[in-house]
């Protein structure tokens, strides 16, 4: 909305990119064709259901199914015994890996039950009805166990443990005893106790956050249709086909090329469709019954079972000269991990201080394990909740030194060529341009009133590249359909539709995208990490490239020339010399004969992409707090982001707004809460509150286009950076607002009420 | 010889605490044979789990040659969302 006029100041003129067509997929998504997860329908298909535990910890004594195989219309009961025992395995989940066992165990428990919701049978029924009466009929003898559900709990010496072959990572010498702690993971350089003991001034707060979820609409579903010939398929909804491939493949140990994974339309994904949970289930009904089956969560199976996002508490103390030059940091945290090994320590260790420029510091992550869902990925895993103290800290700090807040990043902020504390020089990224468009922003000048506040906050996230797959065909026609097996969960049918317009240099309405099969193209990783629109769009763009060179050779041999003496141009070949000189074939007429020549024109490519760089980002938010109720209100907000280049800008602005959307709620209202017998007892959208858009105002946008090199059009994701900064930005204006330091997420009217009565 | 820094937990884990190791090797499949002779499972984790930065920058691809004196980060992978 704000972004620079003149955008040829950053990066080339374009064609196409950085235009606003309509998107490709919208017609069927406002007219309800559109094929979502709980949509599809298979000929022959049963319903399941999945019993659930209703304790938090428990073991598993036995398990009666004898009454619910009897109940008619039931045509499979299963349990964790119909699953392949498993050894442990680190396997690929998204960009990093996961432990076979826990995901599948994660799908259905054995021994052991260490959640309220963890599935422990399940079955297939000629309805729903008649499947959630067998569900009733099934007989579980529990042997209830003493749960955790805070780090205090976890971590006490006598503490129920989850696991009793999980020792913590990460410590010299390796313990003995099992443990609730998975790991210790510790990143820092220089001498960061020595530089607190000589720092002017130092700040330090201990600052927590709850689990929170990722809060997509569309519930996790599936149908799976398992042959007698061993060969399947898996219709479902997800961040990646290929992902459900593998984790499916490797839980119920059988070949990737005998599954099939149809990705149907994803209704939100956030990180928390980045693995399984129903796709081995469906598969064993299926296979149990002879026909597909279909398995959907709901509402309270979303919350209850799939991914949360990790709370935690996070210790501080962060040093810095009378300037503001920040001289050391000492950083500890620990992180609710839930029933599985996993959480975001690393990324979140790896990021807490990424956007500043600090000699001395020392992060220490801990992944702590209790008896609520294992934790998913989140937009940015694990840097929320590290950057948020981080961000408090220099609020406060800037508040002490009487430093303007931005001044005071300015004066710390990452640049390129900074060398991280992972000992990487920082590329061409663009915090300082941030800092400084956000200074010049009219919010951040403009008046407060009465019981209100000013909160900026910056933030970082990594982003990543990795294989992805692309196939560029041109039609009979001229027209082009460009084929991906990434999932279309930001925009990305427009944003490679735009990159192969603009390397065709055609118009954007001769593009179609599809997204197809994992038996119908080469290996993609998954939609996520902010990468698909950097690695998968690099894929696009060297078919074209491929493409184009083609054609040039097929309108050379039809010209007689060499095909270095042809140019494209204009979404046409030009002959340079001989005769032809100065004519012209178009994509169309060559396509037409491609039947004449060396046949159909596409060209396939896969890559491994490299090159991607961090995202950053500043946000500015002015809160009102009433003190009569300790109702915030959030008044007005601006995001301002490093794009590197905006491809289709409408979708770019789209998940800044998002993710700011998804901030503010974590830092106001969300947050899981536990009923006396460890059971969520917020698991629906009426009690866990996530903003709607009569709570916020219009959240403004200015994108810095500082283009990453190693792209040929200067992508950067931006899909997850923009949920980081919300919660500094949003605690710096409440406390800013009522004059008192806010270290608990969320902000609730009862606690910033308790907050000012305390100080009254 | 590379210079190799292994980090947290993969120190610990397999290495025996150690900062820094020379490792003689032409590429990073070669870079990781050798440290799983030093700390024997790191090979079979390294795929899935460990990250690596040559000469301050990422690199996925095992196969590029690997300068004589490189200075190699060892570090775990992380998920985006």
């Amino acid at each position: 909305m704000n972004a620079p006029q003149d955008k040829t100041a950053f990066r080339p003129a374009y064609r196409v990119i950085g235009t606003r067509p309509v998107r490709p997929d919208g017609v069927d998504k406002v007219t309800g064709k559109a094929i979502y997860g709980p949509d599809f329908v298979a000929s022959g298909m049963l319903q399941g259901a999945i019993l659930r535990s209703p304790h938090p910890h428990a073991r598993i004594r036995s398990i009666n199914t004898k009454k619910a195989e009897a109940l008619p219309g039931v045509k499979a009961v299963i349990t964790g015994a119909d699953f392949p025992g498993l050894a442990a395995l680190e396997v690929a989940v998204g960009e990093s890996s996961g432990n076979i066992k826990h995901v599948g165990r994660n799908c259905m428990a054995h021994e052991k039950v260490l959640y309220a919701g963890h599935a422990v049978a399940a079955v297939a029924a000629t309805s729903s009805v008649i499947a959630e009466e067998a569900l009733a009929l099934i007989e579980v003898d529990y042997e209830v166990l003493p749960y955790v559900l805070t780090i205090d709990e976890a971590l006490a010496a006598d503490a129920p443990l989850l696991h009793d072959d999980i020792f913590t990572q990460g410590l010299d010498p390796k313990p003995t005893k099992p443990s609730n702690a998975a790991l210790r993971f510790t990143i820092g350089r220089g001498d960061p106790d020595a530089a607190l003991k000589g720092a002017h001034t130092v700040i330090s707060g201990t600052y927590s956050a709850l689990p929170v979820h990722q809060g997509y609409i569309e519930p996790h579903a599936c149908v799976a249709s398992w042959n007698a010939d061993g060969q399947a398929q898996i219709w479902a909804s997800s961040q990646g086909a290929f992902m459900i491939r593998s984790l499916t493949a490797a839980i119920l140990g059988i070949a990737l090329a005998d599954i099939r994974v149809t990705p149907l339309e994803i209704g939100g994904g956030f990180g928390g469709k980045t693995t399984v949970y129903l796709e081995p289930v469906a598969m064993l009904l299926s296979r149990k019954t002879g026909r597909p089956v279909r398995l959907t969560m709901s509402r309270g199976d979303v919350f209850r079972a799939s991914g949360p996002a990790p709370g935690g508490t996070m210790d501080i103390q962060l040093g810095a000269d009378a300037d503001g030059t920040i001289t050391g940091v000492v950083m500890e945290f620990k992180l609710l991990g839930g029933a599985y090994p996993g959480s975001d320590t690393h990324p979140g260790a790896m990021s807490a201080l990424a956007h500043y420029n600090i000699a001395n510091s020392r992060v220490t992550g801990w992944d702590v394990l209790c008896n609520m869902a294992s934790t998913a990925a989140y937009r940015a895993p694990g840097a929320p909740q590290t950057i948020f103290p981080v961000e408090s800290c220099i609020d406060e700090l800037a508040m002490k030194l009487g430093i303007d807040p931005i001044d005071l990043r300015l004066k710390n902020a990452v640049k390129p060529g900074d060398v991280g504390v992972m000992g990487m020089a920082a590329g061409e990224i663009g915090y300082v341009e941030c800092l400084e468009a956000a200074k010049a922003h009219p919010h951040y000048s403009a008046p407060l009133g009465p019981n209100q506040g000013r909160g900026v906050a910056g933030g970082t996230w990594g982003n990543y590249g990795g294989p992805s797959t692309a196939v560029v065909s041109v039609s009979e026609d001229g027209s082009v359909l460009v084929t991906t097996g990434n999932p279309d969960i930001g925009g990305s049918r427009a944003s490679m539709a735009i990159m192969a317009a603009e390397t065709l240099q055609i118009p954007y309405e001769k593009v179609r995208v599809t997204i197809t099969d994992t038996s119908s193209i080469g290996y993609s990783m998954l939609t996520g990490g902010s990468r698909t629109t950097f690695a998968t769009g690099k894929a696009v763009i060297e078919a074209c490239e491929q493409v184009i060179a083609t054609l040039c050779q097929r309108a050379a041999a039809m010209w007689g020339v060499d095909a270095e003496q042809t140019e494209w141009r204009d979404g046409a070949v030009y002959c340079l010399s001989g005769d032809k000189q100065g004519s012209s074939l178009t994509m169309g007429q060559i396509a037409a004969k491609a039947g004449f020549s060396g046949g159909p024109i596409s060209a396939e490519v896969s890559l491994n992409a490299q090159g991607f760089l961090p995202a950053f980002g500043v946000h500015i938010c002015d809160t009102e707090v009433d003190p009569e109720t300790g109702n915030v209100s959030v008044l007005r907000y601006t995001v301002v982001q490093d794009v590197g280049t905006a491809i289709h800008p409408d979708y770019v602005e789209g998940q800044m707004q998002g993710g700011a959307a998804q901030g503010i709620g974590w830092a106001l209202n969300e947050g899981y809460v536990f009923d006396k017998d460890g059971r969520v007892d917020n698991p629906g959208f009426l009690d866990y509150r996530m903003p709607v858009c009569s709570d916020l105002p219009m959240i403004d946008t200015v994108m810095v286009e500082k283009p990453n090199p190693a792209h040929p059009y200067g992508v950067k994701g931006v899909g997850e950076v923009p949920i980081v900064p919300p919660l500094g930005a949003v605690g710096n204006a409440v406390s800013r607002a009522i004059g008192i330091r806010m270290h608990d997420l969320p902000l609730t009217p009862d606690r910033v009420y308790a907050a000012i009565k305390a100080r009254a | 010889m590379a210079r190799v820094q292994p980090m947290s937990p993969f120190a610990e884990q397999f290495f025996g605490g150690a900062q820094l190791l020379d490792v003689a090797a032409g590429n990073l499949f070669a870079l990781v044979d050798a440290l799983d002779a030093i700390g024997p499972g790191f090979g079979e984790n390294a795929g899935m789990r460990v990250a690596f930065a040559v000469d301050g920058t990422m690199q996925t691809d095992w196969s590029a040659p690997l300068p004589a004196d490189a200075d190699v980060m060892v570090f775990p992978r992380v998920a985006g969302g």
